[in-house]
């Protein structure tokens, strides 16, 4: 420091950083709840300086982040090879220069691959401003497909914002494996885009548009016993069961509305015929169908083991 | 959910309308308690 | 015989339903499944019960969740009623 201007600087740096399920983040920082790193390198460099300005002094910093491999829990799910070089710089605040961020997997239930983006983010140091996010080139894949976004932005300094969201190529077979339910089964794939809105409260979805590439593809239900029996006493049933038997689609769209709650409601209507159904006569289906998204990817995590693995990685965490 | 099957001239298409509401509720909680029971220390998988 | 050495040797197997099956006879064997297969239902019977679900649903989610985890090389029973590796 020199005495005579009151001008300054001061550079630090943390040397490597391994973590590991024995030294996760959360060893160095108060973490919230559902969020730890405990994988992966990461190295940290800054320098900070204060210049005298009409009596007041002006502090600006700047840090330099690199992490590779990153590996951990973020909400209810696991995200390998997260792996990120971001440069910030400010005063009252730090604001970094767009970096490059990059993500093997994630999987809160649905497993998403090859996760990429840019992002800018704006740290605020003091006062009651908030972080703010500015994403653009997001893409990842997902469901034999891939989702992208051009741009999203979550500020939380605002109360929300909205953003189309573009699948391309997802495989119906792996949607409706998802729902594991016996005997149904489906191939196609769907292309769509869905205007995403956020806000700190959550996501929500209203008309989404998704449409099956041509040719189309089959839908197939074999019916257990107990629907089966229920189809006995029910004609229209039992037609809708003989049609879902073998039911080759040449059209499918389909319009979405999500809300945050997990509710997603989808108006799903098919154009086609089951060709050993009454001499393969042609059919229109409607069907509106309800579920509950958060629900669902609940019972994957349990399914995949994926619930369990993230208390033991948080429990450890526990046991400080 | 019942159904409305519309089967009307032969050349015409047979309209469906069918509304389903998938229950994941009962669905998670029965995999959570199958979870426990699947796992090493009961002994039984 | 305990459970764990009779699926590694092979013995028994995963069926869809949720229950253990015998791949090859033999008494020690048939005691083991139809023990196993008491204990299973038994638990199975308290876990519909308190979801307020039927005990046909609880198997079928049992033998779902059963044959995923089953370890690689051991058996499982696929749809036509034949024992697999997996």
């Amino acid at each position: 420091q020199q005495r005579a201007t009151g001008d300054g600087a001061g550079t630090w740096s943390v040397p490597a950083i391994s973590f590991s399920r024995e030294h996760p983040l959360s060893r160095l920082l108060d973490l919230k709840k559902a969020f730890d790193v405990d994988g992966g390198v990461l190295a940290l460099t800054g320098s900070s300086h204060w210049q005298q300005h009409d009596g007041r002094y002006v502090v600006s910093h700047h840090v330099e982040i690199d992490l590779k491999g990153g590996s951990g829990v973020v909400g209810d799910g696991l995200f390998e090879g997260l792996s990120t070089r971001m440069v910030l710089d400010g005063e009252g605040g730090l604001r970094s220069k767009p970096a490059r961020i990059e993500m093997a997997s994630f999987n809160n239930g649905v497993p998403i691959r090859d996760l990429s983006v840019n992002l800018v983010l704006k740290l605020p140091l003091s006062g009651d401003r908030k972080p703010a996010l500015y994403l653009s080139d997001f893409s990842a894949s997902l469901l034999g497909g891939k989702v992208s976004s051009p741009e999203m932005v979550f500020d939380f300094n605002r109360s929300g914002s909205s953003f189309p969201v573009l699948l391309e190529h997802v495989d119906i077979e792996q949607i409706l494996a998802l729902e594991r339910h016996e005997g149904l089964y489906g191939n196609g794939f769907l292309d769509g885009s869905i205007p995403l809105t956020w806000s700190p409260a959550g996501v929500s979805v209203s008309g989404g548009k998704l449409a099956a590439r041509s040719p189309g593809g089959k839908i197939r239900y074999i019916a257990d016993n107990t629907t089966r029996a229920l189809a006995e006493s029910n004609m229209s049933m039992n037609i809708v069961l003989g049609i879902i038997s073998d039911f080759h689609y040449h059209q499918m769209d389909v319009a979405m509305d999500y809300a945050a709650d997990g509710r997603l409601l989808m108006q799903v209507h098919l154009a086609g015929n089951n060709p050993a159904y009454a001499n393969g006569r042609a059919v229109e289906f409607n069907l509106n169908l309800e579920e509950n998204v958060l629900r669902l990817l609940e019972s994957l995590r349990v399914a995949g083991d994926i619930s369990r693995k993230v208390d033991e990685r948080l429990q450890k965490r526990m046991k400080k | 959910c019942a159904p409305t099957v519309k089967v009307e001239v032969p050349d015409k298409p047979i309209t469906i309308n069918l509304n389903v509401k998938i229950e994941h509720e009962i669905r998670v909680k029965v995999e959570k308690d199958l979870d426990h029971v699947l796992s090493q220390d009961s002994g039984l998988f | 015989l305990d459970l764990a050495s009779a699926k590694a040797s092979g013995m028994v197997g995963e069926k869809a339903d949720g229950y253990l099956g015998a791949v090859q006879g033999g008494g020690e064997v048939a005691a083991l499944v139809a023990d196993i297969n008491n204990k299973r239902r038994a638990a199975y019977q308290a876990i519909a019960a308190r979801n307020g679900t039927s005990l046909q649903a609880v198997e079928a989610l049992a033998g779902r969740a059963a044959q995923d985890k089953t370890a690689a090389g051991q058996y499982i029973m696929n749809s036509s009623g034949q024992w697999i590796r997996k």
